[in-house]
């Protein structure tokens, strides 16, 4: 459960944008979190609402986006939607060409896309 | 009293009048009967004649003041500019009441109705100050780990230093084949271990039995090690080292999101927990370079599938550098060993 010092984090930075923004109040707050991340959605949404009790967001929403593991093929250069990580078909290389030298472009980010905020 | 009778006959009175004091430019309010008589005539107020009128005809009119602030009051003074302009408003703000009046709708519904207007329309024209705006971010949640990480592997690279992060859960051997390394390559190079755990300084002792440094983060309830903790205790290690191993806490989850700015990371599993690990905690396998097969002298008594295992660590990482061995009967060490050893001469010819 390491949810709960990743929503740590978010909060320092929702707490630097709110006072670099002026906000007086944060409404909602919008993050991604890739497949492949270790970050299990459930467990960061209960995270998230324990943590912002008494904090600028305490009224805040959060909306959760999880994002889908891609790759790029170094051999062939495509692009490559991966299967679910669960499948059993899922294998960490180029369905095209078959090459291994493929890198992970997306499915590893926790972000925190974007804020919505009160300035009065 | 000719004025009560004048109030009886309208549904609405604005009593209109300069005011020496009070707000600029003017002020509109209701008002209600009120019984204050004073003897002089000449100063009934329209409260004490709403009095009146109500007592005597039985209406209550709708009664405003419209008090335009005035500034001089002597005899034959004109106008002040000032005085003009409360004036001119004044009568803008009446002619708007007066365009919006209908037989059945009271002034103060046209009050109600005109400020409800005025602030739509500064809504329209300054949408941001007073409702809701949305704030593109687009930030690392981790970034604050990984910068702290990105400067101790600065900090690594400059001394020289190769640096393993060592992800398992716990009970697979981490320890242990720690303890199997470290004697091995302790005669060549100067070896440090850091110890993460929930409690207890209990590896970093056996560490320390073997003559080696070590130095324990406990992270009492964290289930991960992050690089802020280890920049705590950073100063402490000597300069001088040639390995600094990371024993993370037993967790084959948690620790795979934190880079701790190690120079490789090594993933152990052992054969007791079974060969479909590496799809269920995919994670600690990919961000990993080295696979360490552990317990292996377990093989013959437990059904494993060692090529099952290997293949499908390949599958989700074919970078992966597999090694089986048993610190119990000294498998697979040597070759960890060398293996550790030429990343290190590597690097360094490469930073030299």
């Amino acid at each position: 459960m390491h949810e709960m010092s990743i929503v740590a984090d978010l909060f320092t930075i929702i707490e630097e944008q709110a006072q670099q923004t002026g906000a007086k109040k944060v409404t909602k707050v919008k993050v991604l979190i890739g497949e492949l991340s270790g970050v299990v959605p459930e467990l960061f949404r209960s995270a998230f609402h324990s943590y912002k009790k008494g904090t600028i967001a305490d009224k805040a929403k959060l909306e959760i986006k999880v994002t889908r593991i891609k790759f790029k093929c170094h051999n062939c250069g495509k692009e490559i939607k991966s299967k679910d990580i669960s499948s059993p078909d899922f294998s960490y290389a180029c369905p095209f060409c078959g090459s291994k030298e493929v890198e992970l472009t997306s499915g590893r980010e926790i972000y925190l896309e974007k804020l919505e905020i009160e300035t009065s | 009293m000719e004025d009560a009778i004048l109030f009886s006959e309208h549904e609405a009175v604005v009593v209109v009048d300069a005011l020496k004091t009070g707000e600029e430019p003017f002020i509109f309010k209701k008002i209600k009967p009120i019984k204050n008589f004073s003897f002089t005539t000449h100063a009934v107020s329209p409260e004490a004649v709403a009095y009146l009128c109500r007592t005597l005809y039985r209406k209550s009119p709708e009664l405003y003041i419209l008090g335009l602030r005035g500034y001089n009051f002597e005899v034959g003074e004109n106008l002040s500019p000032k005085a003009q302009q409360n004036l001119k408003e004044a009568l803008s703000f009446f002619v708007k009441i007066l365009k919006n009046v209908t037989p059945d709708r009271k002034i103060s519904a046209i009050i109600k109705y005109l400020k409800e207007k005025s602030l739509k329309k500064e809504k329209r024209e300054n949408p941001m100050e007073k409702s809701k705006k949305e704030v593109l971010v687009l930030e690392d949640i981790l970034g604050s780990n990984k910068k702290v990480a990105t400067s101790i592997r600065k900090k690594l690279e400059e001394h020289g230093i190769l640096a393993v992060n060592l992800l398992s859960s716990p009970g697979s051997g981490k320890t242990t084949l720690l303890e199997k390394i470290g004697l091995r390559l302790k005669e060549k190079y100067r070896i440090g271990v850091i110890e993460g755990d929930i409690e207890t300084e209990r590896d970093a002792e056996r560490i320390r039995k073997l003559g080696l440094p070590a130095w324990q983060i406990t992270t009492h309830g964290a289930c991960h090690l992050e690089a802020k903790m280890l920049a705590k205790i950073f100063d402490q290690i000597p300069a001088d080292l040639d390995f600094l191993f990371i024993e993370n806490v037993g967790n084959l989850v948690c620790p795979a999101s934190f880079d701790l700015g190690e120079t490789l990371r090594f993933v152990l599993l052992s054969v007791p927990e079974g060969d479909d690990k590496p799809k269920k905690y995919p994670e600690a396998f990919i961000t990993s370079q080295v696979f360490v097969l552990t317990k292996c002298d377990l093989l013959p008594y437990l059904p494993f599938n060692v090529e099952r295992v290997v293949k499908e660590a390949l599958e989700i990482n074919p970078k992966l550098k597999v090694f089986k061995s048993s610190a119990l009967n000294g498998e697979g060490i040597e070759e960890l060993c060398s293996f550790l050893e030429s990343e290190l001469e590597q690097r360094r010819a490469k930073n030299a």
